[in-house]
């Protein structure tokens, strides 16, 4: 993994986005088109943190998080890559009348308030193009901008449900069970990205910007339209069918050598069922068409099982793919960021979090290869690491810099904010949120980043009182 | 919605795209192109798209008979056929005249079309092309199959999915390739933006597995800032910070607290005292006392409906979900009012259809016929 510096020129280079979100989706747009070259400057309330920055998401850089904590979060600094940070009251009228500022020279302006903040501040689409009429503006909200669920608060964690994803989540035949971790903040992302992105080609052929009124909800209807389309055809099969595929002849995931060590494996016709009984022993034979008999799944599974008893994961899952049969380990966190594929491809960038303590990041889904390119340009910033940056930047002298301070219209430390607290690491585990502490994981990231944390291999303090 | 005078329906109009693909992903990111105005033209082999044979099929005023998913993923877009066997000469010239080249969703379908995509991108300089594949096509693993399944196993999300008892699980139908084509999507526009500006064009390698990967950016530091390695939770858990939807009379509901809203706010909803105990005040407290809360939540939720529940609570304030079936979506008074379905042509099951509508809200035309538009190539490769 190399360590790329901010002089190389991106796809979106010389534009500004305010970015006045919190948490997860409307933050991550932030950062990707920070990626792509874009100037973020994030906009923070002096009394109501980010909760990403906070107790509950962290983890605070080794479980450590001092007296400023906040500044620390590995949730937070991943998801606010390379942006600015400008802490600034908007309940103060002097506040908002800074931001109106900022906002009159952004292109992209990204917030995730219920409807009515915005408008309660008269900073709606329509009162902000009056001063800045090319301005792309995403409003990132649960339900959206209207219809009767508009003010209702959301978070993605239960929008899941409501928006069908979880309906067909879950074991056979058992209660619906919520899969992966917020996934209907990355619809969002990158859905919001693909409308930014097609707002700004249409701005420079006709000057004028656009609202994205992106309600989160509607999105869950694109990632199940095979349920869409079955229950309207009148054949509602069986929602969850735990790993068992849509459209495959069998796909299962079985044990193998380890410990909670798990292969996916996936049958995709009758070529791959001869290719996989000519494989592994007691494996039915048969004539096409008669794969999805139970007792022969039944069977199949069998043998299956009793073949990767006892070979690691890894191994087995480059012997099927070797015979062209679509497998794959479990991945766990460790495997993904210790993996040659993704580090041959350039997935995990490193940051500098603190000086000469880099830390891998996730990069983005693809590799860019032209004349300009996306790269990952910094950590996340310290709560308003860049206030006297931006403020001078929009012509504010020193003097107004400082009346703004000594009335708390700028802060440069939160407000009335709780001591962070470090995670405790032996209650995570009981609950099954880790599965282990590795106690390697400076080394692991050493060799990932080359850079050395020095503290060999002693782990992380696990509690509170350490 | 409050829409300006231009829509997102003609965001990318004169845009001119070439998707080589078969499948879900490549088609679903062209498709985003055509509802955004782009000119998209779906090239497909003589046998064509896999997806045309999908079951179920709606019957159209014609009485003809087509797969329902592919209309789905390729209305707005012309097509033409090419055999890649034949000639490929016409698609060297008519991807060097378009503005954006999609192709998908297997290395090997990358591959057969006999494009050169260094060179072309080479010769092309403003060119933007996009291939999405399992894996991308560089790398040890470029040539590996991947399915739905192997695919989240691969990328690290399966190892958070399920209970700590069972095997791990998967996310259900074929999100992940629907996930990659937003990807490819908004990658193809910010490119061909990069593209206007002067920055030249790009070649972009999407692997479905990474954008499975990007997701666990919330949970990744987990590990670089302390070690921990994510793991499946335990059956019973605090599902006021997971979301696990908890039966109620009629299917079932969720739950979440946090800085906003804390717990007691669903103790007074719930007209539940002991929920509002100091013992559950806290995710620490509620994952240590996790069966007594099991008991007292699904105790207190067995009589509520859910739907009665889920408004009643949101009004309150609180942050909360509820499982929705797709009859229940389709007949969702919100997303009616949000214009979030589009009329689909003919009769599905016998009876009108309606699917997820584009951003603007404009079908222009139905999904081409295989070769429909062969001649739209041909002037395509004849632009000098």
């Amino acid at each position: 993994m190399t360590v790329r510096d901010d002089g190389r020129s991106g796809p979106l280079d010389g534009l500004r986005v305010v970015d006045l979100s919190t948490v997860f989706a409307a933050p991550y747009v932030g950062a990707i088109l920070r990626d792509m070259g874009a100037e973020v400057i994030k906009v923070e309330a002096p009394n109501r943190l980010d909760q990403t920055r906070g107790d509950g998401f962290g983890p605070y850089l080794d479980n450590q998080p001092g007296d400023d904590g906040w500044n620390w979060s590995g949730t937070f600094l991943s998801l606010n890559r390379g942006k600015k940070s400008l802490v600034l009251d908007l309940k103060q009228e002097q506040g908002r009348a800074v931001l109106r500022q900022l906002i009159d020279r952004c292109d992209v302006l990204l917030e995730n308030f219920t409807p009515r903040v915005m408008r309660g501040w008269r900073m709606t689409w329509s009162d902000l193009v009056a001063s800045n009429p090319g301005l792309i503006m995403l409003s990132n909200t649960g339900y959206g901008g209207s219809g009767p669920y508009s003010s209702f608060k959301a978070q993605g964690t239960v929008l899941e449900a409501t928006m069908g994803i979880v309906h067909f989540c879950g074991y056979d035949g058992d209660e619906p069970r919520k899969v992966g971790q917020s996934y209907p903040d990355f619809l969002a992302a990158w859905t919001g990205l693909h409308l930014i992105a097609s707002a700004l080609v249409q701005r420079r052929a006709n000057g004028s910007g656009r609202w994205i009124d992106l309600g989160m909800y509607q999105l869950g209807s694109l990632v199940i339209p095979e349920g869409l389309i079955e229950a309207q055809a009148g054949r509602s099969s069986s929602p969850r069918r735990g790993n068992d595929e849509i459209d495959t002849l069998l796909s299962a995931v079985i044990p193998c050598a380890g410990v909670d060590e798990w292969i996916a494996v996936s049958v995709v016709d009758d070529l791959d069922w001869a290719r996989l009984a000519s494989l592994v022993p007691d494996f039915p034979k048969l004539p096409p068409g008669q794969e999805r008999d139970p007792s022969v799944r039944e069977q199949a599974l069998a043998a299956l099982a009793a073949w990767a008893a006892g070979i690691e994961g890894a191994a087995l899952a480059e012997d099927l793919q070797n015979h062209g049969i679509a497998a794959s380990k479990i991945a766990t966190m460790r495997d993904i960021l210790t993996d040659r594929h993704l580090r041959a491809r350039g997935f995990w960038e490193a940051v500098e979090v603190r000086p000469g303590d880099r830390r891998p990041v996730i990069g983005r889904a693809y590799t860019w290869r032209g004349r300009s390119m996306p790269i990952v340009r910094g950590r996340g910033p310290l709560f308003g690491e860049q206030n006297d940056e931006i403020l001078a930047d929009l012509g504010l002298t020193p003097a107004e810099r400082d009346s703004l301070r000594a009335q708390q219209v700028v802060v440069d430390a939160p407000v009335r904010i709780d001591a962070p607290r470090p995670a405790d690491v032996e209650v995570l585990l009981a609950a099954g949120v880790y599965r282990q502490v590795d106690p390697e994981y400076r080394r692991v990231l050493t060799s990932l980043t080359g850079a050395d944390h020095g503290e060999g291999d002693r782990p992380a303090p696990r509690h509170a009182t350490d | 919605m409050t829409q300006p005078a231009d829509t997102p329906a003609q965001a990318l109009a004169g845009l001119s795209v070439i998707e080589l693909s078969e499948g879900i992903a490549a088609s679903y990111a062209g498709r985003l192109l055509a509802d955004a105005g782009a000119d998209v033209i779906k090239v497909e082999t003589p046998t064509g798209d896999p997806v045309r044979s999908e079951n179920p099929f709606f019957v159209d005023d014609d009485g003809n008979r087509s797969s329902a998913l592919f209309e789905y993923l390729n209305w707005s877009k012309f097509g033409a056929v090419v055999d890649p066997r034949d000639d490929s000469a016409i698609l060297t010239t008519a991807t060097a005249n378009a503005d954006v080249l999609i192709l998908g969703d297997r290395a090997e379908l990358v591959r057969q079309w006999h494009l050169d995509l260094d060179e072309l991108t080479e010769r092309c300089p403003d060119l933007v092309v996009v291939a999405v594949t399992p894996f991308g096509l560089s790398g040890p693993r470029s040539g590996w199959r991947g399915t739905d399944l192997t695919l989240q196993a691969a990328s690290g999300v399966m190892s958070i999915g399920g209970t700590s008892d069972r095997e791990p699980l998967k996310r259900g139908l074929r999100a992940s390739w629907y996930e990659a084509g937003m990807t490819a999507a908004y990658v193809a526009i910010l490119g061909h933006f990069a593209s206007l500006e002067g920055r030249g064009g790009s070649l972009i390698d999407v692997s479905v597995a990474e954008c499975l990967s990007a997701e666990l950016v919330t949970t990744q530091p987990a590990y670089s800032f302390v070690g921990g390695v994510p793991g499946r939770r335990r059956r019973l858990q605090d599902p006021l910070a997971s979301g696990q939807p908890l039966p109620a009379q009629d299917g079932y509901v969720s739950l979440q607290v946090n800085s906003l809203t804390p717990m007691r706010a669903f103790s007074e909803l719930l007209g539940q005292p002991l929920l509002g105990g100091e013992r559950f005040a806290t995710h620490e407290g509620r994952l240590a006392h996790a069966e007594e809360l099991d008991q007292i939540l699904r105790a207190s939720l067995r009589d509520e409906t859910t739907r009665a529940f889920f408004v009643r609570a949101s009004e309150a304030g609180l942050l909360t979900g509820m499982v929705q079936t797709p009859e229940q979506l389709l007949s969702c008074p919100h997303l009616d009012a949000r214009s979030a379905w589009v009329t689909m042509p003919g009769t599905l099951g016998g009876r009108p259809w309606r699917m997820p509508a584009p951003a603007g809200g404009i079908v222009r035309s139905r999904a081409p016929r295989l070769g429909q538009h062969d001649a739209m190539l041909d002037a395509r490769a004849a632009v000098a």
